[in-house]
């Protein structure tokens, strides 16, 4: 590996999401919220949501993890505002399979969007859980969605 | 090899460990995890190559020539283990699976037998999960209490609070001797004295102390002594607990099956005797070998040759990061060794063993199975680089540097 490999996982997006990460923070709304954790590595997140007809109206995350996680997790609670079950489950597929090591689909980049930028992880096995822990967590949360949420 | 006080040579030593030579992501290895797992001589491998060459057999049961070669060299590690420790005798020293393997069999075997209700089994704040998780498993069995020792600020343990935690409902102290996340080295002889002035039986958990210093188990006078062959330059898979024999005498097996009995029949089975009683099943022959060639080599080199030298590259490294404005050190004990615990405000423990790792440089990254001592300076995890005799100055320059280069990409 070479420091090319290096600049394409630590992006200047990572680095900027994780000096500076979006929605930071609990949710004084929140009617959905998991925690995540990584027992292997130490890495805990949780992510809120507020949900209103079966929509996301905002979502936040707090954790101590790495700058990969950050930024995943930042990137992630952008994208989580507007969407409903299913967009996010589609959106969370084609997440998995942009950092799975060993690939041979094609990625809807279009639908990635700014996630894109965690195209270079496949190259560095043992911190995939790392970008995926904050969409573990945000799965859990949907999962524990109670069934009187929606009027 | 002749290696005495006076030649005690790190390049001489480097050439007895073939991975050394290997490069990682093109450059070359900085090994610096020994806490986690020592580098193999070739003197283990070729042991372990021997046997599976030209010794493959079952022990203590064949009549034919291999079976024979392969106990004897199986008894013969034995042996090297019982003097390397000083044991008093070789019914002592039960071969396990590792460090975990040998707390958990005191756990099941004297735990379960002489630990009830209400009494209590005392712990340090800086045990590795393998010597925590074993005990709550046992007090939620047997409704004892786990007591825990806590350390100060500097990872220092506090030793008024050990003594005032230990009581006459104390039956166990089961304490580490040298912290594999802040490598402070504990008053273990102390803490003996102790607790055995009252009555209550010690296990040493010498997983990290193993590579260190000579231990003299007599001489400490602990009752139950635990460690791993892999820390020790040897095999994985294999460890040791060293049991004082009255001890081992009075507690019951828990693993039932061949090599562990006298005779069976369906009516009455009788357990064979020590140490065969707790070594149920075909054992890891290979490795046991390859431990006892591990306990050659290092009784050649002789530890305490090594000791300036690896105090030296402790002292260095802790210099030389803590030149780097932002790094912290966690563990500043003043009786310490070989273990470099730290953190960076800008950068995750993960991110900076990604990194290095870039540099060719191995270090531990994460809580080091001791969440406790995470807890207990309010961190998530740390990035560890562990020195072994084999490291030199050079690569602690090297280490350095790729911490350096780390946080620059965060800045």
């Amino acid at each position: 590996m070479t420091d090319k490999d290096i600049s394409r996982l630590y992006q200047q997006v990572v680095i900027a999401h994780n000096r500076d990460p979006h929605n930071y923070g609990p949710l004084a709304e929140a009617t959905h919220q998991a925690r995540g954790y990584n027992p292997v590595c130490g890495d805990a997140v949780t992510v809120y949501f507020s949900l209103r007809d079966g929509t996301v109206t905002a979502a936040s995350f707090e954790g101590d993890c790495c700058a990969v996680c950050t930024c995943s997790a930042s990137l992630l609670t952008d994208r989580l505002t507007g969407m409903d079950a299913p967009a996010f489950e589609a959106l969370m597929t084609e997440f998995e399979r942009l950092v799975k090591p060993r690939r041979t689909t094609v990625i809807d980049e279009q639908l990635l969007g700014e996630l894109n930028v965690f195209e270079g992880i496949r190259e560095f096995p043992s911190r995939v859980p790392c970008a995926t822990l904050p969409w573990h967590t945000a799965r859990a949360a949907w999962a524990s969605l109670p069934q009187v949420s929606t009027e | 090899m002749d290696h005495t006080a006076a030649t005690f040579d790190v390049s001489k030593v480097r050439r007895d460990f073939p991975i050394l030579a290997e490069q990682v992501n093109g450059k070359p290895l900085v090994y610096l995890d020994n806490a986690a797992t020592t580098l193999k001589p070739n003197r283990v491998i070729e042991a372990i190559e021997h046997h599976y060459r030209h010794e493959t057999a079952n022990v203590h049961r064949g009549v034919h020539t291999l079976s024979e070669r392969a106990t004897a060299a199986y008894e013969g590690a034995r042996e090297k283990i019982r003097r390397f420790l000083n044991a008093a005798s070789r019914e002592e020293i039960l071969l396990t699976g590792g460090t975990t393997d040998s707390i958990n069999l005191v756990a099941q075997c004297f735990g379960r037998a002489f630990i009830g209700a209400g009494d209590e089994i005392l712990i340090t704040e800086m045990e590795h999960h393998s010597n925590i998780v074993p005990w709550q498993m046992l007090c939620e069995e047997k409704k004892c209490v786990l007591k825990v020792v806590p350390f100060n600020e500097d990872g220092e343990l506090d030793m008024d609070a050990y003594r005032a935690l230990l009581g006459p409902k104390t039956k166990l102290v089961a304490a580490v001797y040298i912290s594999n996340s802040l490598g402070t080295i504990n008053p273990v002889r102390e803490m003996i004295g102790a607790a055995r002035a009252q009555g209550t039986p010690v296990l040493i958990d010498a997983a990290q102390a193993v590579s260190y210093a000579p231990i003299d188990v007599q001489d400490l006078d602990c009752d139950f002594l635990a460690f791993s062959g892999h820390k020790l330059f040897g095999p994985t898979g294999v460890g040791v607990l060293y049991g004082k024999k009255d001890l081992l005498n009075r507690m019951p097996p828990y693993r039932g099956g061949g090599d562990m009995i006298e005779s069976v029949s369906f009516a009455k089975t009788t357990f064979n005797s020590l140490p065969y009683k707790f070594e149920a099943g075909t054992p890891n022959i290979a490795d046991v070998i390859g431990l006892g060639a591990a306990i050659d080599y290092v009784a050649e080199i002789g530890l305490p040759n090594t000791h300036p030298h690896r105090q030296e590259l402790l002292r260095y490294a802790t210099a030389k990061l803590e030149e780097i404005p932002g790094v912290r050190i966690i563990g500043r004990a003043r009786e310490k060794t070989s273990v470099i615990s730290f953190v960076h405000p800008d950068v995750h423990a993960h991110d900076m063993g990604t990194l290095v790792d870039k540099q060719g440089v191995a270090i531990r990254t994460g809580h080091h199975c001791t969440q406790p001592v995470m807890d207990h300076f309010e961190i998530s995890a740390t990035s560890r680089a562990s020195v072994s005799l084999y490291n030199t100055i050079e690569e602690m320059d090297i280490l350095a540097e790729a911490v350096r280069k780390a946080i620059d990409i965060f800045h």
